[in-house]
């Protein structure tokens, strides 16, 4: 049995091998996520996007459904400073389609925007992802004005 | 004790084939592997040739083709098919060149009867075989989608808001494209120019000419190219990215198929704008002014991929 038991060590040891490393990511992008919420209440439907500003030199952004967004490591951020971008489309508003009809064909106006300037064209908004540490974020968008107390 | 077998046992045998079984397990990913270089390599050539065939039609008409007419008279795909070897298509083709000014009659747009003998068509050359078909008869009347969309430039498809910044926080402001549109919509115009080679100032070797997108699938209209909006791309976003492409209309983007890249509907302050794609590992093949065709990683800076968008933009490139 000797013969065979040798055999069977070998080839573990080829799995081994071949099994290996894993790729290497240029980038050292980290997983990031995060929730959305506009005045208070989570945002249905969005998108978010982050732009470099210090040290990255690279974006990434994801589909927001249900006021919550992630992006796996591998789309994900480098660390570094970045922009926060979000939009959405106001509901009830946009371009609709005809029944039966093609692209080209759709009617009305183009949709609204659901996210004030103060967080896409114009946004001051800027998270941090660090070398370790969370990278879980919390964007808080407020559109009507705090109530001020009067006197 | 004398042994004198003429005949292996069965446990000896199991360890054989188990040993084979190994192997051929280790080669398949490299032969898959192997199989989607030849599909690339595949895609490139038909990069190359549709590259070659802008530079023959700008030795005919000193300029460009238009990216696109209006929303549905004709894009890029039509003024190229006769440098592709298919005049005969383009021959049957009607009604390209409008722009959407009110007229009456209006002309055909490309999904109607005259027109589907065109647009039905699957043309192998705008095709890459890394991605699967989409088009079939029971979705937006067989006609086809591709894999081929023209350079837009760095911002959107308006291609006049500066939007976005680079790594510096600096804006991004548009630095002018090869290929624009004409536009009417909602009492604004935008004449198309076709750009000149000359025009190419940050010189044609550090400029994308095509680059690659995905036939969207379940009615999502990336890659539907006889249609303005599925015949262009933006260097505003990095190759493959997570980031949402912004489509004309919620009801171009198909979230729902998990085959589909992210998407989002466009909004009165965000404009359309697509990312080059494909379903290559690693990256998407770009083709340049110059008529170079390069395979360029995901992981590109995010700077040298937008100024390699811009003809005028007076960039300095970094290693690509």
């Amino acid at each position: 049995m000797r013969f065979q038991f040798s055999m069977l060590a070998s080839v573990l040891c080829l799995l081994g091998l071949v099994c290996g490393c894993g790729g290497g990511d240029p980038l050292g992008r980290r997983e990031v996520s995060g929730t959305v919420t506009l005045d208070g209440a989570p945002l249905a439907d969005g998108s978010i996007s982050f732009q470099p500003v210090e040290k990255s030199t690279t974006s990434s952004g994801a589909v927001i459904t249900n006021g919550a967004y992630s992006i796996s490591r591998e789309q994900g951020l480098p660390p570094g400073k970045y922009r926060v971008v979000i939009n959405a489309v106001k509901p009830g508003t946009g371009l609709q389609m005809p029944a039966g009809g093609m692209p080209g064909d759709e009617v009305g106006t183009p949709a609204e925007e659901l996210i004030p300037p103060g967080w896409n064209t114009e946004s001051e908004n800027f998270i941090e992802v660090g070398q370790s540490g969370p990278t879980e974020f919390k964007h808080e968008i407020v559109t009507k004005k705090q109530d001020k107390k009067e006197g | 004790m004398v042994r004198n077998r003429l005949a292996f046992t069965l446990v000896e045998l199991l360890v054989v084939i188990a040993i084979i079984g190994i192997l051929i397990a280790l080669l398949l990913p490299a032969v898959q592997a192997a199989r989607e270089a030849a599909r690339r390599s595949q895609c490139t050539n038909n990069l190359k040739q549709i590259a070659l065939g802008v530079h023959n039609y700008h030795d005919t008409y000193k300029a460009f083709p238009i990216g696109g007419y209006g929303c549905c008279w004709g894009t890029w795909l039509l003024g190229v098919l006769p440098f592709v070897e298919q005049q005969a298509l383009a021959d049957l083709y009607q009604g390209e060149g409008y722009d959407g000014r009110p007229a009456t009659p209006e002309p055909p747009r490309y999904g109607v009867a005259v027109n589907l003998p065109v647009t039905r068509t699957q043309v192998a050359t705008y095709t890459c075989p890394s991605d699967s078909n989409t088009a079939s008869m029971s979705l937006m009347s067989g006609v086809t989608f591709h894999n081929y969309v023209a350079n837009y430039g760095n911002t959107n498809m308006l291609m006049i808001t500066p939007l976005g910044t680079d790594t510096a926080g600096n804006p991004n402001r548009y630095g002018g494209a090869p290929f624009s549109w004409t536009w009417f919509q909602h009492g604004v115009t935008l004449d198309a120019k076709g750009i000149k080679l000359a025009d190419v100032w940050d010189g044609t070797s550090n400029t994308l000419l095509f680059s690659e997108t995905v036939q969207g699938k379940s009615g999502d209209l990336r890659g539907f190219a006889w249609w303005r909006s599925g015949s262009h791309f933006e260097t505003y976003t990095t190759p493959n990215t997570a980031a949402p492409d912004v489509l004309n209309a919620a009801s171009s983007c198909v979230m729902t198929d998990p085959a589909n890249p992210p998407c989002t509907a466009s909004t009165t302050l965000f404009h359309e704008y697509v990312a080059a794609r494909s379903r290559h590992p690693g990256g998407v093949n770009a083709a340049l002014c110059d008529g170079s065709v390069r395979f360029v990683a995901n992981t590109i800076n995010l700077d040298t991929w937008r100024w390699l968008g811009t003809i005028r933009g007076k960039e300095v490139l970094g290693q690509f």
